[in-house]
């Protein structure tokens, strides 16, 4: 039987009875709130005097209250969105901060600290403006009205990555303000006094009322965008309400609670792994699921007293992942249907064509950033100073040229990593930052350089392959018996990257100095490479080329489907963990040498398949050089744009990459194959 | 052989003896463990008790390529990555042949060709797969299975998605190749006239369990398809061919049809 057919045999089956879950919510929820609330409320019962009385009515009614009441309404918010936007683009693994509401809220707070003339909008109505406007942007990107969910999903991912490269380079660049917004990336459910809370819960009315109208067609939308439309449903409308709502309620819960999109993801993916599917359920559980999970999270930040350095969203991560990582081991849960690629259409250029003009555009971007920079070298110093005749020329190459062999092999190996992720995964959102390698890796890195600063270039190395392979080895494990079914290796990864992060950012704030540089690093960078970096880097390029040659086959077969693979004589149990091993090897590397990089795993691939190459064999080495044009264009151009300062090549790689790749969607209209 | 799905037993104790170089029909009422039985024998599905004997040989002993040279099998609904074209698709059928590396063989390349025109999509070979019409589309899929220069051939419900000249020339197609080629097949079929066109021997199923099993003359009447389907069913002959037609008796024609019998 086929993914799909078993998907639907699951859905005829009665319901599971959902009230141990709602029963369990809730205890949660009253649990936390009188043990939040015993406190203040017998002082204010001993109260004496009239001025203790105040203070204390004070202390329930401006802190205490709002700060519960903000966690349930923003715990709750999210996981609505979450449930809305997961249905209305049909992929599990859609976050409620999808269409870049969160990167363009967080947007929205700098402004209001940066610009002075806004300070009076800052706060809730600023964050609005931008978090909706980012939606907006996304959505026209991915073609507005008639966008299909793929393309939503794409479109979604690049503006968010560009705003939140666009967020990280301000902090980098800016360091006075990086403690305070930093804090509140992390999630900060502190609430001064009750008025802002109620602005914001205003803003969450609209979308809410809207939903009872908007669950009935999203439930359509999954049996296909053909089916729905014959039964009546307005699928395009749907879906643009949909995001609409979504976007809406994802704003007004960053404005109360900064950005835990996190529990948007996980809330529904919890109520779906009880093996509840009608959306009907679904929402209003992951509603309450949601709203249970932050306050539990919250109380737990606020009664162990830690309540500086463990911030909301670590904790979130704290009780939410185990719980998930525990349903997807269980394995209650069967496996929708699974979103493949973009499919895009449109006239094939020869392979060889495109690859040769990739490499020779490679090849003289390379020899144009080691001319360009502070000191023009022309092309006879640069002989000169590979033959030694000019000290000068030689020790202005030594600093150039390692950072872009280094840009150019790590562009390469990211691109790589992610083709391979998005094959095995099957799903077109996959990317080592998706299984949570990469924060795994940046994790452990970070928390190494952390204790021994004085460590080398090979302590680092083993520090981030170590760490992303145990990510990889924890995932393998707890998808061993499901033979590494591609829905549940996301949805642990999502789980345990979503608690790296949380980690990484609180180890930053908690303990760095330095925050700004810990941040820089986080954004990926080339700065201050050496040429012993590329050499060490090296080995691990060479050694994976034949393992991908290898893979190139092998994934084009995984892409016919579990049982046709398998059907073909192809070991699907052990070419996925092949392939995902390497992909986590080839993603750790280049974590360690540069940093967590993003964009190019994840948005490469689909554009060397906007450039029509489909199969493996050409898609890969594709990807490949086009990562690293990629990388090495951030390098230069973060190097010379702003001289002195020095732009992270991490955040230039969204900057360039991403509106590319928007005008690339842009530029090929859906085909038909995008609306299957 | 036993199969089951969590705690819920599929297949229970079956014993099934597919005739070589035949062609068997599975047919039963939906849910009824068909698809579950074709999966079982051709290794996809993890047994729970029991075994699969290919020619002899227990299956899970086989490499999956011996396997997947052997045997190939062919799921209800594929899913077609975009772009794919159909020779490409067809040439998916040589992995278990080939080499890890390295190109194709001429005998790769003769098995591919002689494969995509024996379900007649030659014209089409350098198209992608998703540009099809739903049954070159079937078709493709099949010539991937053919060039796996399988001995038995399993398929699932191979003709539902297609129109009627497309079911019947896929029904003759098939036959063809169980004809010239030797070729054993099994398939899942919902259609029992079809079935009679294209089957020596036909299995009834029902609730994991195999009512009936026989020539298609003797499996398809009125008593064991009423104990299998639960539906009153009227056989009658082909006016050209002889062979069995199944009739369920739908309300108002039951009056006609005993009239005229009567």
């Amino acid at each position: 039987m086929s993914e799909i057919a078993r998907w639907t045999s699951t859905r005829q089956r009665p319901s599971r009875p959902f009230y141990p879950l709602v029963l369990a919510a809730l205890v949660v929820i009253a649990a936390v709130v009188l043990l939040r609330l015993a406190d203040p409320l017998s002082t204010l019962m001993r109260a004496t005097g009239a001025k203790e009385a105040e203070s204390a009515s004070f202390l329930l009614w401006q802190l205490s209250l709002p700060r519960l009441l903000a966690a349930l309404l923003a715990g709750g918010a999210f996981a609505l969105a979450g449930t809305v936007f997961q249905a209305a683009t049909r992929n599990p693994l859609a976050s409620p901060d999808l269409l870049g509401v969160t990167a363009g809220a967080q947007a929205g707070m700098l402004v209001g600290l940066a610009v002075p003339a806004l300070r009076p909008l800052a706060g809730p109505p600023l964050l609005f403006a931008f978090g909706l406007g980012a939606a907006a942007l996304a959505l026209v990107a991915a073609g507005g009205w008639r966008a299909a969910p793929l393309r939503l999903l794409l479109a979604g991912g690049a503006c968010s990555l560009l705003f939140s490269s666009l967020v990280t380079m301000t902090l980098a660049l800016f360091e006075q303000n990086i403690a305070g917004v930093a804090l509140w990336s992390q999630g900060a459910l502190y609430q001064p006094g009750a008025q802002g809370l109620k602005t914001a819960t205003l803003w969450l009315i609209p979308p809410i009322a809207v939903l009872p109208f908007l669950l009935r067609p999203l439930e359509a939308l999954a049996l296909g965008d053909d089916a729905a439309r014959s039964i009546g449903v307005a699928v395009p409308f749907t879906r643009l309400l949909a995001a609409l709502a979504a976007a809406a309620l994802t704003a007004a819960a960053v404005a109360i609670a900064g950005p835990i999109g996190f529990i948007g993801l996980l809330a529904p993916n919890l109520v779906r792994a009880l093996g509840l599917y009608d959306l009907k359920t679904v929402a209003p559980l992951a509603a309450l699921t949601g709203a249970a999970l932050l306050l539990a999270a919250d109380g737990a930040v606020a009664g162990t007293g830690l309540s500086t350095g463990l911030s909301t969203t670590v904790a979130t991560a704290l009780v939410g992942t185990p719980l998930l990582l525990a349903l997807v081991a269980r394995g209650r849960m069967p496996a929708p249907t699974s979103r493949g690629d973009v499919a895009t259409g449109g006239r094939t250029a020869p392979f060889l064509v495109v690859a040769l003009a990739c490499a020779l555009a490679l090849i003289a971007l390379c020899a144009f950033g080691l001319a360009w920079g502070e000191a023009w070298l022309s092309p006879a110093r640069l002989v000169d100073a590979v033959s030694g005749r000019d000290p000068i020329a030689a020790l202005i190459l030594d600093i150039r040229a390692p950072r872009i062999a280094i840009a150019a092999l790590t562009g390469a190996m990211l691109a790589a990593s992610g083709v391979v992720l998005q094959s095995v995964i099957r799903n077109a959102l996959a990317g080592p930052e998706i299984i949570g390698v990469t924060q795994g890796a940046a994790l452990v890195t970070l928390t190494g350089s952390l204790l021994w600063p004085l460590l080398g270039r090979p302590g680092a190395f083993g520090l981030a392959l170590s760490g992303g392979l145990a990510t990889l080895g924890v995932i393998l494990a707890i998808n061993y018996r499901q033979r590494f079914e591609a829905l549940r290796v996301a949805l642990t990864g999502l789980a345990l990257g979503g608690l790296f992060a949380a980690l990484t950012y609180t180890l930053i704030v908690e303990t760095s100095a330095q925050p700004a540089r810990a941040l820089i690093w986080l954004v990926g960078g080339t700065y201050g490479r050496s040429w012993a970096d590329a050499l060490a880097l090296l080995p691990w390029f060479v050694a994976t080329l034949p393992a991908l040659a290898l893979l190139a086959r092998p994934l084009d077969l995984l892409a016919l489907g579990d049982d046709a693979a398998a059907g073909l004589g192809l070991p699907i149990a052990l070419i996925r963990g092949l392939a995902l091993l390497l992909a986590t090897i080839l993603a750790s590397t280049a974590v360690a040498i540069v940093g967590p990089i993003g964009f190019v795993s994840l948005l490469t691939p689909h554009l060397a398949r906007l450039l029509g190459f489909h199969r493996h064999g050409a898609r890969l080495p594709i990807a490949m050089l086009l990562g690293a044009l990629l990388t090495v264009t951030a390098d230069i151009v973060g190097r010379a744009a702003l001289a002195p300062t020095e732009i992270p090549a991490g955040a230039l790689t969204a900057l360039i990459g991403a509106p590319y790749f928007l005008w690339l969607m842009i530029r090929r209209p859906a085909t038909r194959d995008d609306h299957r | 052989m036993t199969v089951a799905y969590g705690h819920q037993r599929v297949l229970d104790g079956l014993s099934v003896a597919i005739s070589r170089g035949g062609i068997t029909a599975l047919c039963g009422p939906n849910g009824c463990g068909k698809s579950t039985l074709l999966r079982s024998l051709a290794g996809l599905q993890p047994l729970a008790g029991g075994q699969v004997l290919l020619e002899g040989r227990p299956l899970q002993r086989l490499t999956r390529r011996e396997r997947a040279r052997t045997l190939a099998v062919l799921a209800q609904a594929n899913e077609t990555p975009p772009g794919l074209t159909v020779t490409e698709l067809v040439t998916h059928g040589r992995h278990a042949h080939r080499h890890l590396l390295g190109g194709l063989s001429a005998e790769d390349r003769r098995a591919i060709a002689d494969a995509i025109e024996a379900v007649g999509l030659t014209a089409e070979a350098s198209r992608p797969v998703t540009a099809l019409s739903g049954g070159e589309r079937q078709r493709a899929w099949i010539a991937m299975a053919l060039a796996q220069q399988c001995r038995v051939l399993l398929l699932d419900e191979p003709t539902t998605w297609l129109d009627i000249r497309h079911q019947v020339e896929l029904v003759d197609a098939l036959r063809v190749l169980n004809h010239t080629r030797g070729i054993t097949i099994v398939c899942v079929l919902h259609d029992l006239n079809q079935a009679a066109a294209i089957a020596d021997r036909i299995m009834l199923m029902k609730n994991g369990k195999i009512l009936h099993d026989g020539t298609t003359g003797a499996t398809l009447m009125p008593g064991p398809l009423r104990e299998t389907f639960g539906v009153e069913m009227w056989r009658l002959d082909h006016p050209a061919s002889d062979l069995p037609v199944c009739l369920p008796s739908f309300g108002p024609v039951v009056g006609q049809v005993s009239g005229t019998q009567a």
